[in-house]
């Protein structure tokens, strides 16, 4: 029965994400809100699914990838993405009561009049509110928003980024409410039909008026008054969903809604695109669940001409949205954690946990490989193209050398090391994703796949395996300190590991380094130029070369050496993560506020552990010279 | 002692402080980009042997700290000497001797690039259709005296180094019949013609009057509280002063009246309406949208605006002359502080005395702000003026097309391109090329990289590039280096590992003897 335990649970793991591997079906006789949700359109610059423009709205104002309609009571009804959008898009009126505006501050909350705490009789959870109760106070918001966005980034108060944030989220919010129609519109389909015939009549009582003639005012002013909600469309800058009449026009020739309200004042025919969701807005208002099926697959035929590439592209990224694999993989990296730790407890009983534990791994692995080269073949980029793809990319590196180093060792501490380094690095691409679209569009200078693949590639299996080998260090210092389970077999294995990883970590990141100088030399003209990115790489290759040369003049031994690993691990998040927040240089990101707290903490857990390093042998639990 | 000596410089303690300077170094330098910027920094703790800390320093620079010359070439002594000492040819040695022979190489190479190394820009600034056969400095200046075109039709040109200006050597010329003094230099200014100052200072003179009468007495204020009704920016200084005297009322008017029954109130409010009113104009003037540093007139506004609010005076009917001859008669040069950021620029200025066999022709102020000037001597005509430094090649490119393009429905770049004709005389060569990201046009000793690209208004629409232009004959040092280390490590690399494979193990042991906890 034990013998069985590791491969049944990794299996049962494989079943439970892969049966989300399908493209999601809508239920008979119910909204077909997946079909719509697979609707192409253009954001960002990049063909995506409804879903996707969805799914990223709500983690950039709420959050998270759903809506909880009453936050305040438990059990309460829970939007998917593709269903609030259906509300955003054609029931407006319904969407501005859900409760989807994330403010935490306390002064934002003040100046817009909020509730501060939970109160279930006042239906708050005072975290999450909803345009009704955010829209009275625009007007003091956009002059808030205003004064902070002129103040420094680095000078900000956390109340002017929360107001920011805010702000950022009401235009997210508008530009969904004037996507596909214009924010106040009660009846679409027929205000467009009324627009669409007050267009000839319109046109020939211009032509007449700038021809100096006389002509029917009332005619000119209903169709002005008409294009006066397309001019409010146009400065909300929405995202493209109506494509070119010509398919051969491409990406390039999608629309936005009021661009094409503007050709239809100029006489060009109506898009079949803004038709087919008038229809779907008015069917889904009357709740008729056939219509509304009837007017997508309509819309999605006449797409066809359009290229099969787009919708397929469209439906696969829906899959990928729905499948999750990187957020399950952080549950069952966790697990496989737990089943290690309790292993460590008793490790000749409990071996079978430390089986089950590698068995977890190796399937969570083959998730996480699985998201990440699926992601590859949708964005049709080499694995790492920014910073939210470096984290997932930086974990899986880590990955796979724990389970190598168990492969060698098989004492567990490989199973760990894997473990802990996907949960951690997958946590934080969980957060990075907050900030908008993780499969945005490369700048002109970053648009080569040849040195993403190469250079970036390399250098980041760099930081993968220097915070390997730092991880091992901890590992060393935690169970030595706080434990008795630091034999001197073990720590001499965890030393070896240590120093085979940093070799390891010292080629990777020389060669990554490199490389990118290759690539500055060629793109700007120069092989090093002291920015800061480049800066951070080079102190990760000056650490590690730090490490072997005082290991081969014996000048640091073991505890000194894995005080140098875990001195590794501040090195390496600072070139990862902290020259992105001095905001300057070629490759800066923006500044991070948040992380930097998170930065700062984890330099000062590392510096504690270094600490702790350095105490004396009588306060190590684990007397290794026993 | 020399024993000692040998020691110390073969030590691996050594290499191992160095390298951990080394990190520091970079470390710190990295930071300094924040407040020096990315080329001061360079120059401070990269290309130095020893930083000092400077008055103004942030707080963690420390008092003296090694630069990056002086661990480049410990770094390099040490590793010669230990060679020298320990070298040993062997299978397992090979990859380390490599490594060490490459890193050698990438210090000596990034040492020659410092050294001869240069960079340059040329901006087709005027368009497509533009012809360019130079290059121009992004911060050094020279001072440049051009005659009459010559029998070759092409005009002769004298130019003097920043160097010798800042020195103010006496500078004389070939063939120029007339002695250069500089008597005074400054590394950043500002030029504004005296006609956009007047008309600025008149202006904001006027605005200030008007404000004067219009608040002149308490009777008028209900009246103007009505005006201010219909104009949001001064409805709300209406509700601000009325606040600084007590007064809440959402209602201004109706406030106003209430505040201007108590003659003392009143007098508090209108002093405190004209002292709003005038910090938002005197504001209103110094503000200067980015895109518009380059407009004289609005330099001009913000010049003015920041004279009257520090209590400074601007003598509109007598604005003083920059120099005694040229176009600093008509002009204000304004010395700047020097700046430091990435995207920020000096622009420097020169005042000059032109000496005629000793007899002072009069002083001249040259600045890049500035056009070249006209200067008669012995009845020919010459033109003096400061520009960037420019380099001068035998061949020319002219642009011939721009492209500029963002991905859909987003100002995210996607692509820049130039399309430049390149004609080389000597070589008969002539050419169309195209210049991108990631795709520069190496020619002539030269690498041309599409630097920046811009389509604005005062080129009527025409579409503008900035090619980088960089000279670098050491250039392949750094490939050869990386090709040698990366081969030296993998070799050392896969030599341990197939040891390390190939070694017999018994993975039982450290299980079996952990103990519990």
């Amino acid at each position: 029965m034990k013998k069985n335990i590791p491969l049944v649970t990794a299996a049962f793991a494989l079943l439970w994400i892969f049966s989300a591997w399908r493209t999601p079906a809508d239920k008979e006789g119910a909204m077909a809100v997946n079909a719509f949700a697979r609707l192409p359109l253009i954001a960002g610059g990049r063909v995506q699914p409804l879903d996707s423009l969805a799914r990223n709205t709500l983690l950039q104002i709420r959050e998270k990838q759903t809506v909880n309609t009453a936050p305040w009571e438990s059990g309460a009804k829970i939007l998917t993405a593709s269903e609030w959008l259906l509300e955003m898009f054609f029931k407006q009126e319904l969407a501005d009561t859900r409760p989807v505006f994330r403010i935490l501050h306390t002064d934002v909350k003040g100046l817009l009049g909020l509730p501060l705490d939970a109160d279930s009789n006042k239906q708050t959870d005072g975290k999450h509110f909803s345009w009704n109760q955010v829209a009275p106070k625009l007007g003091e918001v956009r002059e808030e928003a205003r004064r902070a966005s002129a103040v420094e980034e680095s000078a900000r108060t956390p109340y002017d980024r929360a107001l920011l944030q805010l702000w950022n989220s009401v235009g997210m919010y508008m530009r969904l409410q004037n996507t596909v129609q214009p924010q106040n519109a009660k009846d679409w389909e027929r205000e467009l039909q009324r627009f669409v015939e007050a267009v000839p009549a319109g046109r020939e009582a211009a032509k007449a008026q700038q021809a100096g003639q006389p002509y029917d005012e009332a005619v000119l002013e209903k169709l002005i008054t008409e294009l006066q909600r397309a001019s409010v469309m146009k400065e909300i800058n929405a995202s493209l969903v109506i494509p070119p009449p010509q398919p051969a026009e491409g990406i390039a020739g999608w629309m936005r809604t009021d661009e094409t309200l503007f050709r239809i004042a100029r006489g060009e025919p109506v898009p079949a695109a803004l038709r087919a969701y008038a229809s779907m807005g008015t069917a889904f208002r009357k709740g008729d669940a056939v219509a509304f099926k009837a007017a997508v697959d309509l819309y999605r035929e006449q797409l066809a001409p359009y290229g099969h590439e787009v919708l397929k592209k469209c439906s696969r990224e829906q899959v990928f949205n729905h499948l999750e694999p990187f957020y399950k993989a952080i549950v069952l990296y966790v697990l496989a954690g737990l089943c290690v730790l309790i292993f460590t407890l008793a490790p000749e009983r409990l071996a079978f946990l430390r089986e089950t534990a590698r068995w977890l791994t190796l399937a969570t692995l083959l998730v996480h490989s699985c998201g990440l080269i699926y992601r590859m073949v949708l964005e049709g980029r080499p694995p790492v193209t920014n910073l939210y793809s470096s984290a997932v990319f930086i974990g899986w590196g880590a990955c796979v050398l724990g389970l190598l180093l168990e492969r060698f060792w098989k004492n567990g501490i490989g199973v760990l090391v894997s473990s802990t380094a996907g949960f951690m690095t997958l946590i934080i691409a969980h957060n990075l994703a907050l900030s908008g679209d993780t499969m945005e569009m490369m700048r002109a200078v970053l648009d080569t796949n040849f040195w993403l693949a190469t250079h970036v590639v390399v250098v980041t299996l760099g930081y993968s395996s220097t915070f390997v080998a730092g991880l091992l260090a901890v590992l060393y210092v935690a169970l030595g300190v706080f434990t008795r389970a630091l034999t001197p077999e073990m720590a001499k294995s965890l030393v070896k590991m240590v120093y085979g990883i940093v070799c390891f970590a010292a080629l990777f990141s020389f060669v990554g380094t490199v490389l990118g100088g290759i690539w500055a030399d060629q793109s700007w003209g120069r092989f090093w130029g002291w920015d800061a990115k480049e800066n951070g790489a080079l102190m990760i290759v000056l650490w590690n070369a730090l490490f072997l040369h005082a290991r081969w003049g014996g000048i640091a031994r073991e505890r000194g050496l894995m005080s140098l690993a875990i001195a590794g691990n501040i090195v390496t998040a600072w070139s990862w993560f902290g020259v992105n927040m001095l905001g300057i240089g070629l490759h800066s990101y923006g500044f991070m506020s948040a992380a930097f707290t998170w930065l700062m903490m984890f330099v000062a857990s590392q510096l504690l552990l270094i600490g702790f390093a350095a105490l004396p042998q009588r306060f190590w639990r684990s007397s290794k010279l026993a | 002692m020399s024993q000692r000596l040998w020691n110390f410089l073969t030590s691996l303690k050594v290499t191992v402080v160095l390298l951990v300077l080394s990190t520091l170094l970079v470390f710190l330098g990295t930071l300094a980009q924040v407040h020096e910027g990315l080329w001061e920094a360079q120059e401070r703790w990269f290309k130095s042997y020893l930083v000092f800390r400077r008055p103004g320093d942030v707080w963690w620079v420390p008092p003296v700290f090694t630069g990056g010359y002086t661990l480049g070439f410990g770094l390099l002594i040490n590793l010669l000497a230990a060679h020298v000492k320990r070298f040993k040819l062997s299978w397992g040695k090979v990859g380390i001797h490599l490594t060490h022979a490459g890193i050698v190489l990438l210090l000596l190479g990034q040492l020659a690039t410092d050294m001869f190394s240069r960079e340059s820009f040329m901006r087709f600034d005027q368009g497509e259709g533009q012809t360019l056969a130079y290059s121009e400095a992004h911060r050094e200046v020279e001072l440049v005296v051009t005659g009459e075109p010559g029998a070759d039709g092409r005009e002769k040109v004298v130019s003097f180094t920043g160097k010798a200006l800042r020195r103010k050597l006496p500078l004389q010329g070939a063939d120029v019949p007339f002695e250069l003094r500089v008597t005074e230099f400054g590394e950043n200014c500002e030029v504004l013609s005296h006609p956009s100052v007047k008309e600025a200072a008149t202006q904001l003179l006027t605005a200030l009057g008007t404000l004067e009468t219009k608040y002149a007495q308490l009777e008028l204020l209900p009246g103007e509280a009505e005006k201010a009704l219909e104009n949001e920016g001064r409805l709300n200084v209406w509700k601000q002063a009325l606040a600084a005297v007590g007064e809440n009322d959402k209602n201004i008017v109706a406030g106003a009246a209430r505040v201007v029954a108590d003659p003392a109130r009143g007098e508090k409010l209108r002093e405190e309406l004209k002292k709003r009113f005038k910090s938002q104009m005197l504001n209103a003037f110094q503000k200067i949208p980015p895109m518009q540093m380059a407009n004289d007139r609005m330099r001009s506004m913000r010049y003015v605006g920041k004279e009257l609010s520090e209590g400074r005076t601007v003598a509109v009917d007598a604005l003083p002359a920059s120099s005694s001859m040229g176009a600093g008669l008509q002009a204000l040069v304004v010395a700047q502080p020097e700046v430091r950021g990435m995207d920020q620029q000096n622009t420097p200025y020169a005042k000059v005395e032109l000496l005629q066999k000793g007899t002072s022709l009069g002083v001249w102020v040259v600045s890049p702000w500035l056009n070249l000037q006209e200067v008669s001597v012995e009845g020919r005509t010459f033109k003096i003026g400061l520009r960037n430094e420019r380099y001068y090649q035998p061949f020319s490119l002219k642009l011939v097309k721009t492209t500029h393009e963002v991905y859909a429905g987003t100002e995210i770049p996607k692509n820049f391109q130039s399309r430049v004709f390149l004609e080389n005389s000597t070589s008969a060569e002539k050419r169309e090329v195209d210049i991108s990201m990631n795709n520069p046009l190496r020619y002539g000793g030269l690498t041309f990289y599409q630097h920046q690209m811009g389509r604005t208004e005062p080129t009527g629409g025409k579409g503008t590039s900035v090619l980088q232009v960089v000279r670098n004959p050491s250039w392949i040092t750094p490939y050869l280096g990386c090709a040698v280390v990366s081969l030296g490590m993998l070799w050392q690399f896969l030599y341990h590992l197939v040891g390390f494979l190939s070694k017999p193990r018994s993975p039982k042991t450290a299980v079996a003897s952990a103990p519990t906890v």
